[in-house]
């Protein structure tokens, strides 16, 4: 049974889930009250609602890994309790994939550097958190790769993000301007551009017509 | 025994017969990784692809013969590239005091085995 | 007098070793290898094509780069430092939009470099003509044009509006 199957049916129980033996992850427990997740530790330290979207991501791609629920267990210290409901959360992601699956082509690159387009956020509840902690690095500009180790998640997830908010208007690519302009530059190119004309249709200057 | 499995059990033969190296990357000449025990196969890939290109057409234009191998030589280490067939490309991520000599003989053997494979 | 280059990339297939073979006025020097995926013809740039067009006494490098992304890094090293970047994309393969427009955001937010992109392949509809694909990469219309990369009268045209637009832009600055 995948994590993906198991999710869903401990998802309205009230408990702790823990999951280990993974590989890419430390041992991750989620703490669940009335299909409500309100805490998830990773390796020991509490994660916030961006991050916990993520883990659960990768927890329901994961190909092997091991469990154990603990009912009525609860989260002894979790100052700032997530309230994301398990159901909505696992449909989101289910969905989430399969067009991030398809998306894959269209990712921008790593390094391109986006800028928010203005100060309202995405109406689509599952660009909402990334948009909280992103959009003040986004409003001078920053690429994937930077908001991925900013935000601590991986580098195709920022790269998905980025691709959807770019779609619904609310990012864009950044054309970066020289610092200096380049000066002197006219004169130049009215020489390049004489000179091509005049060796590519034998023309003499001030003759072309478009 | 599969192409693959062939081509794999190659790649720990150098790793056995030279230990020293960080790393071993078996790619394509336009720049695919085939076998590899990197964590950054992709690029290290394309960039052998784009030296042994670079180098070929080098050596070929300035008249020095065949390419045996282009280097790249930082303070912390090595990065060298052989040809391995036509089609094939062998790189090597070696520490800064390794044995240069050492390393070509094998790799241009283990080039060639990997040259009747490609 | 120091030599100015001119970079042409975009998409694989898109026909920029074509565009600067049908240029250049010295034979091409190019750094291909066997094409290991089906890309549509046997060989594909890995690091570089270089050729040559003087223009009075000036010399003008065309350097042409490969279409793939896993050789960004030969992007970079070529655009840095560039006089311009004329991007090609294929009208009839709607499908090397994405990837174009991918290249395009990325290299435009490194390099504050002049850019044209020329589109080839206009003799077949049904076809994306300079109107679509400006609006699809979103640049102004004047900054995307047509072409016939083996017509060296066509094959000239995004050089000389890349020229033309950097004109314009310096008189309306001054």
């Amino acid at each position: 049974m995948s994590l993906g199957d198991l999710l869903p049916l401990l998802a309205t129980q009230d408990g702790a889930l823990e999951i280990f033996n993974l590989e890419r992850h430390a041992r991750v427990t989620l703490y669940i009250s009335k299909g409500t997740l309100y805490c998830l530790n990773v390796g020991g330290r509490l994660v916030d609602a961006l991050q916990a979207r993520s883990v659960v991501g990768e927890l329901m791609n994961a190909r092997r890994g091991s469990f154990e629920f603990l009912p009525g267990a609860r989260a002894h210290r979790c100052e700032e309790p997530l309230s994301m409901r398990m159901d909505r959360l696992l449909v989101a992601l289910t969905s989430t994939q399969d067009e991030f699956a398809m998306a894959r082509e269209h990712l921008p690159h790593p390094d391109t550097v986006f800028r928010a387009t203005g100060e309202d956020g995405p109406e689509d509840g599952r660009l909402r958190d990334f948009w909280e902690r992103a959009h003040g690095l986004l409003a001078s500009g920053a690429s994937a790769r930077g908001l991925a180790g900013e935000l601590g998640m991986p580098l195709d997830h920022a790269r998905f993000y980025l691709y959807k908010l770019r779609q619904a208007g609310n990012v864009e690519p950044v054309r970066i301007r020289a610092t200096r302009p380049a000066g002197g530059r006219s004169q130049l190119a009215s020489r390049l551009l004489n000179s091509l004309k005049r060796r590519f249709f034998g023309q003499r200057e001030g003759a072309w017509n478009p | 025994m599969s192409k693959q499995e062939q081509l794999q059990s190659i790649l720990k033969a150098i790793k056995q017969a030279l230990p020293e190296l960080r790393s071993v990357v078996v790619a394509s000449t336009d720049g695919l990784p085939i076998v590899h025990d990197s964590a950054d196969a992709p690029r290290v890939a394309a960039m052998a692809a784009t030296a042994l290109g670079l180098g070929k057409r080098i050596s070929q234009t300035t008249d020095l013969g065949p390419l045996q191998e282009t280097i790249v030589r930082g303070n912390d280490g090595y990065f060298v590239v052989y040809a391995a067939g036509d089609k094939g490309v062998l790189a090597l991520a070696a520490p800064a005091d390794a044995n240069l000599g050492l390393i070509h003989l094998e790799a241009r053997d283990f080039a060639a085995r990997l040259a009747q494979l490609l | 007098m120091e030599p100015l280059k001119v970079i042409i990339t975009g998409p694989v297939g898109a026909g920029k070793s074509t565009l600067i073979r049908t240029l250049s006025e010295t034979e091409v020097v190019d750094t291909d290898a066997a094409a290991s995926e089906d890309i549509g013809k046997a060989m594909t740039t890995v690091a570089m094509d270089y050729g040559t067009l003087h223009l009075g006494d000036q010399l003008l490098y065309l350097f042409g780069t490969p279409g793939q992304e896993r050789f960004d890094f030969m992007w970079d090293v070529l655009t840095e430092g560039a006089l311009g970047m004329l991007m090609l994309v294929r009208g009839d393969r709607p499908e090397d939009l994405g990837p174009a427009r991918r290249m395009l955001d990325y290299l435009l937010s490194q390099h504050p470099v002049p850019h044209v992109v020329g589109v080839t392949r206009q003799d077949r509809p049904p076809v994306w003509g300079p109107e679509e694909v400006a609006l699809f990469l979103g640049l102004p219309k004047e900054r995307v044009v047509g072409l016939n990369a083996t017509d060296p009268k066509s094959a000239v045209q995004p050089l000389m509006r890349l020229l033309e637009l950097m004109l314009a832009e310096e008189e309306s600055r001054s």
